[in-house]
């Protein structure tokens, strides 16, 4: 069977700006997505430095309380829905396609939609600043009655921003499926796929059972802003809880999405640089759709102080406390991968082995945050804060650098600055974990998170973790400059720039071809460049 | 099925109209509930938008379909699409639904002063609920509401008159359930080429469609007018919110089979290659049971 | 008797679920597939519709009309 596209899509892209509204092919589609995430990323890295300049010093010195609690909250919606959630999904069109050895994603043209519906939701979302009463300012997590009964006007157009990206979610995710399980080469089985394949595979299904959950949660508040309902009111009969509960269940499985890739992106970079197959490729799968299906079941760890059951709180406490088996397994993988191999240093495996120490400080401050009567103390403080900014900043966005830096010789045929690119790492490494690892001492202190200003007791961790920040902020000029250099200037790539990756995107020429696979590879192909051990 | 390579579109302006419409559709929504004079014009515009993308999008679709442009994998992955797409329709539901039941089974209770640990052992109503509702009691339905007057302000609909079971609902449960039979029917005749027949159970199962529409906007009528509404508290709004986005998605598969009845009359299908009808008859089922969830569970235990 | 509905519905939904595996796999035997869960779906909704109607019309169960205590 051969896959060369059909009629007249031989040739290359089209010329001019339209190409880019026009356009159905995954490379270009897999660009749009990583720019957009990239110019969010600096939109709620701004937010963050004003948030981060305000808790310089004690006292209230920049805005008013009710701007900085925008801030704040547009700096999680932003990040979540506009960086790391696109940039996972850029990624994936860009190198499923090209790992599973397909033409491109099996529906090209809702491929278009899922991005251009973002620019929109993005839009809407900001707009917020600009109206009377100013953005929403309950927080990422949105919580009734502060996001029903005390929140601006502004809340409905952020109630349909979120519908927009909820439907982009989901058609992103029913392509991924749809493309894994029908576009794979024939040659492919499943237990063949690059693990990157395979958690964006289990990704998705966690999108699509995820997403509409939260289109219910803000079509409920919807409801109960402007037609009167009481889902969230107890003096209808209804319950503010109860919002936390259908949130967290989308929640939960959210977070989750925004790791699973990354788990992936690792699993290929740790190999190549270590010079040995991937440690355990079978039970890095099973490990992955174990968190998936825990994920679903996990959700009121988030609400132990709302004043459950004890029933239930112990259930999800243990249920919690399980999550760390899978996880376990896949960081013991990652280092017995390592384990006597022949280790290099380049600038991927940097982020790549940075990412396996800082994620796991955030995922043990999370099992911290796991056990119900210690969360009573940890609860809202900045020790939260602190926990899911290793993981979300120093796991999430880690392995997205990572994998930019990792695939970009591929994307745009050039190799980056390697000692600049050295030199960033190292810069961002340490001004991150000046910016976040104080933040544990202050929550363990007490200082809680959503606050502008603070008793004096928290003012030396709050200036040290500014400094940091604004180092961190400012190392984003050196990575733009970087990417930007390696694309107009850098030094051709070959096709596999890396001696000992593994995986078919390296047998196709760098720049990868408009089409990634026209024949799709045979089966002997398939086995040399797979991650078996 | 007549090529064997894999169909991959040129460039294509649909999704981009299609986020342009659905965008000033929310933005004329939400200016709408805001009392903004122009809301209400720029969410018809929004709509109008909407549909001639669909009409162009689907429409594209169809003729590449026809023309055989599309090889088995291709019909394949939009199995795959509307599977998925469907299952998200799922979890839609079940975040209503799940709401309807923590309501009933936890919170209402415990507004009536339930006891929330089972290691305590309490039988009797908690005092504090006595002082912050006085006299609430917890029923299912619930018909009085604790409150009369809601945090923002809406006065609650309470003491209404609920839906006589078997009145209206009972016959729209049976319509419905007609048209899935009628559907099995058509879809029997469509897999052995019996044309007419098709083209009978086919309207047979609009109509029924239709008139369950009907039926539903007379039901909300009498319940409006005996009291129930939106704002009856967490009832009003679990049955509202569950029937409407039920009723939602009955016009979106009405509109479907219409499609689908046009298709069959331009002979689009046959017995072997039919996955349009198969999707949406899926989905006319998958609706159909919905109902019957709601039916029973709403209207019965 | 709810018990026994919620069974009902239990075995509806798996037979409707077989039926979108059914779709998915397409071709000739998926739509066999497919074509007889939706028949075995919409006979046991017939059935217990008319299980509903006939017990309610015995007084085994209590159309959910009349408000009942939670606890």
């Amino acid at each position: 069977m051969s896959y060369t596209a059909a009629h007249d899509d031989h040739h290359g892209p089209e010329k001019g700006l339209l190409r880019w509204v026009k356009t159905t092919n995954h490379k270009d589609i897999g660009s749009l997505y990583m720019w957009f995430a990239f110019a969010m990323l600096l939109i709620g890295g701004a937010f963050a430095m004003g948030i981060r300049a305000e808790l310089l010093q004690p006292g209230l010195q920049l805005m008013d309380p009710q701007f900085f609690n925008q801030l704040t909250t547009m700096h999680g919606l932003i990040m979540v829905f506009g960086a790391i959630m696109p940039a996972f999904v850029g990624l994936g069109n860009w190198l499923i396609p090209m790992m599973v050895g397909a033409p491109d994603m099996a529906l090209p043209r809702m491929n278009n939609w899922s991005f251009w519906i973002l620019p929109f939701a993005g839009g809407i979302l900001l707009s917020t600043f600009f109206m009377e009463g100013g953005a929403p300012a309950f927080g990422w997590t949105f919580y009734a009655p502060l996001s029903t009964t005390f929140a601006p006007d502004s809340t409905d157009f952020f109630i349909f921003a979120v519908h927009l990206l909820g439907f982009s979610s989901i058609m992103g995710a029913i392509n991924i499926i749809a493309t894994v399980l029908n576009m794979r080469a024939p040659e492919m089985r499943l237990m063949d796929m690059p693990l990157f394949v395979w958690t964006w595979l289990i990704t998705s299904f966690l999108l699509i059972g995820a997403m509409p959950v939260l289109a219910g949660a803000v079509t409920m508040m919807l409801t109960d802003r402007n037609f009167g309902t009481a889902f969230f009111d107890a003096t209808g009969g209804g319950d503010p809880v109860m919002f936390q509960h259908i949130f967290w269940f989308f929640g939960h499985p959210e977070v989750y999405i925004m790791i699973l890739p990354a788990f992936g992106v690792v699993s290929h970079i740790i190999p190549t640089f270590a010079r040995k197959p991937l440690f355990g490729y079978s039970s890095m799968v099973y490990a992955t759709a174990s968190i998936a299906f825990l994920s679903y079941i996990v959700w009121a760890h988030h609400m132990f102080l709302t004043g459950m059951p004890v029933a239930g709180e112990l259930y999800f406490m243990y249920a919690t406390m399980l999550i760390a088996v899978p996880t376990g397994v896949k960081v013991f993988n990652w280092v017995a991968t390592m384990w006597k191999g022949s280790m290099t240093f380049e600038t991927p495996m940097l982020w790549a082995l940075s990412f396996v120490f800082l994620f796991t400080i955030g995922g043990f401050s999370g099992l911290m945050l796991g056990i119900a009567p210690a969360d009573i103390q940890y609860h809202d403080t900045y020790f939260v804060v602190a926990h899911f900014h290793y993981v979300l900043v120093t796991g999430a966005l880690w392995s997205i650098i990572a994998a930019t830096f990792y695939w970009l010789p591929k994307w745009c045929g050039n190799m980056y600055n390697e000692k600049l690119a050295k030199f960033h790492f190292w810069w961002a490494m340490i001004s991150v974990n000046v910016l976040f690892f104080p933040q544990h001492f202050l929550g363990l202190a007490g200082m809680p998170r959503r606050i502008p200003d603070y008793s004096l007791q928290f003012a030396d961790f709050n200036y040290i973790s500014s400094i940091g920040a604004f180092s961190f902020g400012l190392s984003f000029i050196l990575l733009t400059y970087i990417v930007i250099d390696c694309i107009r200037n850098g030094t051709p790539s070959e096709a596999r720039p890396w001696d000992s990756a593994k995986g078919l995107e390296w047998t196709l020429p760098s720049p990868a071809p408009y089409h990634s696979f026209n024949t799709p590879p045979a089966r002997a192909v398939i086995l040399e460049e797979s991650q078996h051990s | 099925m007549s090529n064997q390579d894999y169909y991959v579109p040129h460039g294509t302006y649909w999704p981009i109209i299609g986020s342009i419409g659905v965008s000033t559709l929310f933005v004329g929504f939400a200016n709408q509930m805001h009392g903004v004079e122009w809301g209400g014009s720029v969410m018809g515009l929004g709509m109008a938008i909407i549909v001639f993308m669909l009409f162009g999008w689907l429409g594209t679709v169809v003729n590449e379909s026809v023309n055989g442009m599309y090889n088995k994998q291709v019909d394949k992955s939009f199995r795959w699409g509307m599977s998925w797409f469907i299952f998200s329709e799922v979890m839609f539901f079940a975040a209503f639904f799940g709401a309807l039941f923590y309501a009933r089974i936890l919170s209402v209770p415990w507004l009536g002063g339930a006891d929330n640990n089972m290691f305590s052992g309490a039988t009797e109503a908690l005092e504090t609920s006595k002082y912050i509702w006085e006299g609430f009691q917890a029923t299912w339905p619930l018909i009085n509401t604790p409150g009369a007057v809601g945090q923002s302000g809406v006065e609650f609909s309470s003491g209404f008159k609920l839906v006589d079971t078997w009145g209206l609902p009972a016959l729209n449960t049976g319509l419905l359930l007609t048209s899935g039979v009628t559907l099995t029917y058509a879809h029997h005749a469509l897999r052995k080429g019996h044309r007419n027949a098709l083209v009978f159970w086919m309207l047979a199962t609009i109509a029924l469609g239709a008139a369950f529409l009907g039926f539903q906007i007379a039901e909300y009528g009498h319940a409006y007018h005996d009291g129930l509404k939106l704002t009856s508290g967490i009832y009003g709004s679990t049955f509202y919110l569950l029937t409407g986005f039920h009723g939602f998605h009955v016009t979106i598969g009405v509109i479907m089979l219409t499609v689908i009845l046009y298709r069959i009359q331009k002979g689009h299908f046959d017995s072997d290659n039919h996955f349009a009808f198969e999707g949406v008859a899926w989905y006319w089922h998958f609706v159909d049971v919905v109902w019957l969830g709601l039916f029973v569970f709403v209207y019965w235990i | 008797m709810g018990y026994i509905v919620i069974a009902i519905i239990v075995v509806i939904l798996f037979s409707l679920g077989s039926a979108l595996i059914g779709m998915v796999k397409g071709g000739k035997e998926g739509s066999e597939k497919m074509f007889k869960s939706l028949r075995i779906r919409i006979g046991l909704s017939v059935f217990l519709f008319a299980l509903l109607m006939f017990s309610g019309f015995m007084g085994w169960i209590e159309p959910n009309t009349t408000m009942l205590p939670t606890q």
